[in-house]
């Protein structure tokens, strides 16, 4: 074991003499969650501030008197209409809620859209010509996403109707492209589940009798109103949207969405900041690299003859091999320990419980340093080994989600992202940035225990084959 | 003498599908013996020595360094061998005195015992001066003397320096070679291999000489040599043949000479093994004219192992 210790601080004094591999290693994905930390609205503030160009362009019609008088336009949900007590033309309809005049579309720009929230991550500009507003968009001009309210938005969202909302957006502006269409789910999903609430209560009504206890449309026009406040939806003229603000994950506050309140362990409400993304993003990207470029170093003894040469002394190849990776693993726990730090005073972002994160950190570090040492005994040589591993990183970067967030992905493919430490790596950070603590990471840190184990075991037969010719 | 180093048919085989690296072989090295296996690349020195220090696992067979097995007590024999490997295996980015305490504590070497026998180390490869340099900013030949260095500091009873003069200039050869007869001066065991044959018979008590894996000659130069009996080698530096026939005719006439034994061909110098080259010389230059070969140089030379090993191959050394 002291040997052990001998080769690892041997190592460490190795790469650290190699100013250009500390700052590979370190100073880069520092300098690039900076940039990407400035790109995305600085480094001070605690919430991004994007102001991501978007033009709105409303066509819904809202709900016209004529939809509640028409019976074919707009009916009330069947579990109403199957009392028998009320028709589609029903008075009441028309003074309690839905009412006419009634737009979603316009709730939206005025209500969510020009929140607080959302203005610092979108600036919204109202148009009309939706032609001109995609021409920018396409020219990469003035507009970075075009977002249409179809003329059935109100009426498909009263009425539980399938919705679609056509997002122009410019494929080079992928990111913020992404963000518009995250937050534009999300105020639909709102809108969408008050709807679906709306006809639940209905029918619940309806099923537990309280609907025939209705004998004025009085009585029916107060029963509407009370389901629309506890809906939060209320007469379009004073209309604000708002449910359920429990400061649960994703929970929508009549100021502000993207903001996704939530409170951490110590019930502290605390802010979604999008470098929670980018810090260990960025941080399990290099660290795929350092691990890899770390264990590779037993290919470079190779080559230079000192393996053979420690092989031939009097210690085993276990201990000579447990040296290698000490080394390995205390250089990426450093780096990857200091972007942690940075994520934390330099952009803000809140890791939360310390205990958590040291562990979640000590597993994902374990598992790319496994991940390094089955690329180092698979690969004949250096050249190989670069290869693979650069090939190995990026595409467990992307399908584990460093580059693109994982709700880009297939299912089919989320599931096979579960395979790659970057995958666990990111949930966990993830879990961690929205407030989440140790409880919540038992399934990551045992995904990255189980792929250290077995990428550790893998890689410990094929180094004793290769030790042992 | 005790036996230092005993080897029994000792075998290596990478692939089934070719010939054995190292091919039963068998010899042992006396305490404070300097013996040296020659043969060209290629001819398994460096996989025995491999084998010997426990790099690599043989296929059939078994060593032992002094009383300790290569098999069964690995790291009991890896206490008695210091290894100078054909490469330079120390860290480039570190001083070589850096090296040279990290390679002592590899051999459980430490505190002020280790220190002191860097300083040592240091001055015997006489490079205490530049110690804190960085191994990358030294010459080919200091690095070597390093190399060495890094094999001596734990004293080990047995030497092992796999072709330690490869790729330097005349006076850091020299140097080593002085050095690695000081060191069995001392009474180190050294097992030295190298394809020079004048290191091989200027530094060795015994000499094996190995080829296609195979010990085919083992013993002093004198009982080497007199395997080739009084034969010499004539080489003669000839100008350009005109062609193939040319060639074929002139090895064939000379071939057919009374006393040549062999006769082989390296670009444009032909090689000789004959009796009493002197006394013959003049047949063989006849015999060049008849062809129109002209001969530009002419050497003689007594029996060595160079010869030796034409004899025992029908190759020269360095085929």
């Amino acid at each position: 074991m002291k040997k052990a210790w001998i080769i690892a601080r041997k190592d460490l004094m190795i790469r650290f003499r190699d100013g250009w591999g500390v700052l590979f290693l370190i100073l880069t994905p520092l300098a690039l969650t900076t940039i990407m930390g400035l790109a995305f609205g600085g480094i001070t503030d605690n919430q991004a501030e994007l102001h991501i160009p978007v033009a709105i362009v409303n066509r819904d019609r809202g709900l016209q008197s004529a939809d509640l008088e028409n019976g074919t336009a707009f009916k009330l949900p069947a579990a109403l209409l199957a009392t028998g007590r009320f028709t589609a033309t029903t008075e009441a309809t028309q003074t309690g809620f839905p009412a006419a005049g009634l737009n979603f579309g316009q709730v939206m720009i005025e209500q969510v859209f020009a929140s607080a929230g959302l203005q610092t991550l979108l600036q919204t500009t109202v148009v009309t010509d939706e032609s001109a507003a995609r021409r920018a968009v396409a020219a990469g001009t003035t507009y970075c996403c075009v977002i249409t309210f179809p003329p059935t938005l109100t009426q498909a969202l009263v009425m539980g109707q399938p919705l679609v909302i056509p997002l122009y957006s410019d494929p080079a502006r992928a990111t913020s492209a992404q963000i518009v269409e995250s937050v534009l789910k999300q105020v639909v999903g709102q809108l969408g589940g008050g709807s679906a609430l709306f006809q639940i209560s209905l029918a619940q009504l309806a099923s537990s009798g309280r609907l025939d206890q209705i004998q004025s449309s009085d009585q029916l026009t107060a029963l509407f109103t009370q389901i629309g406040n506890q809906l939060g939806v209320t007469n379009t003229s004073t209309t604000t949207l708002g449910a359920n603000n429990s400061g649960e994950t994703g929970a929508f506050t009549g100021n502000s969405l993207l903001q996704l309140v939530t409170r951490d362990v110590t019930g502290t409400e605390v802010a979604f900041n999008i470098l929670a993304f980018f810090v260990p993003a960025m941080a399990l990207i290099f660290l795929g690299f350092g691990a890899s470029q770390g264990v590779r170093s037993i290919l470079v003894e190779e080559e230079m003859g000192t393996f053979a040469r420690l092989n031939a002394g009097p210690l085993s190849s276990g201990a000579i091999l447990l040296g290698k990776l000490i080394g390995v693993f205390v250089i990426c726990a450093l780096q990857f320990g200091v972007l942690l730090l940075a994520g934390r005073f330099l952009f803000q972002v809140q890791w939360g419980d310390p205990l958590a994160v040291a562990l979640l950190a000590i597993v994902t570090v374990l598992a790319f340093t496994g991940l390094g040492l089955l690329i180092a005994t698979v690969a004949r040589d250096q050249s190989q080994a670069n290869t693979l591993a650069t090939t190995i990183n990026l595409i467990f970067s992307l399908v584990g989600g460093s580059l693109i967030p994982m709700d880009r992905f297939p299912a089919w493919l989320q599931r096979i992202a579960q395979l790659t430490p970057n995958y666990w790596g990111m949930a966990g950070f993830t879990k961690l940035a929205i407030g989440q603590g140790l409880p919540a990471l038992t399934t990551e840190i045992s995904a990255l225990t189980i792929i250290s184990v077995f990428l550790f075991g893998v890689g410990l037969l094929l180094y004793r084959r290769r030790v042992l010719r | 003498m005790s036996t230092m180093i005993e080897v029994r048919n000792l075998s290596k085989q990478y692939d089934p599908k070719h010939p054995p690296a190292v091919d039963n072989i068998s010899y042992d090295v006396q305490a404070g013996e300097l013996f040296s296996l020659l043969g060209p690349n290629g001819a398994g020195k460096s996989t025995t020595i491999g084998m010997l220090c426990g790099l690599l696992r043989p296929t059939s067979g078994d060593a032992k360094i002094g009383p300790y097995s290569i098999r069964t007590a690995t790291l009991a024999a890896k206490r008695l061998i210091g290894i100078v490997p054909q490469e330079i295996a120390l860290y480039p980015t570190l001083s070589a005195r850096q090296n040279l305490h990290f390679w002592g504590q590899m051999y459980d070497m430490q505190g002020k015992a280790l220190s002191n026998r860097v300083e040592e180390v240091l001055d015997q490869i006489g490079l205490r001066e530049r110690a804190n340099d960085r191994i990358d900013t030294y010459s080919g030949g200091m690095k070597r003397r390093v190399n060495i260095g890094a094999g001596l500091l734990h004293r080990p009873q047995v030497l092992f320096m796999d072709e330690p003069t490869v790729g330097i200039d005349p006076q850091s050869r020299r140097a080593i070679l002085d050095m690695t007869k000081q060191l069995n001066a001392e009474g180190m065991t050294v097992l030295y291999t190298t394809h020079y044959m004048e290191e091989a018979q200027e530094l060795s008590h015994r000499i094996g000489i190995q080829d296609h894996g195979k010990l085919i000659a083992l013993g002093t130069l004198a009982e080497l040599t007199r395997l080739v009996g009084e034969t010499d080698t004539l080489k003669l530096q000839v100008s350009e043949l005109a062609d193939n026939t040319e060639t074929a005719r002139l090895d064939l006439q000379l071939g057919a000479l009374p006393g040549v034994r062999n006769v082989t061909r390296q670009a444009d110098t032909l090689t000789l093994l004959i009796d009493n080259a002197n006394t013959r010389l003049a047949e063989v230059i006849n015999c060049c004219s008849a062809v129109g070969v002209h001969i530009t140089a002419i050497e003689v030379h007594e029996p060595n192992l160079e010869q030796v090993f034409l004899h025992l191959t029908g190759r020269a050394l360095r085929d």
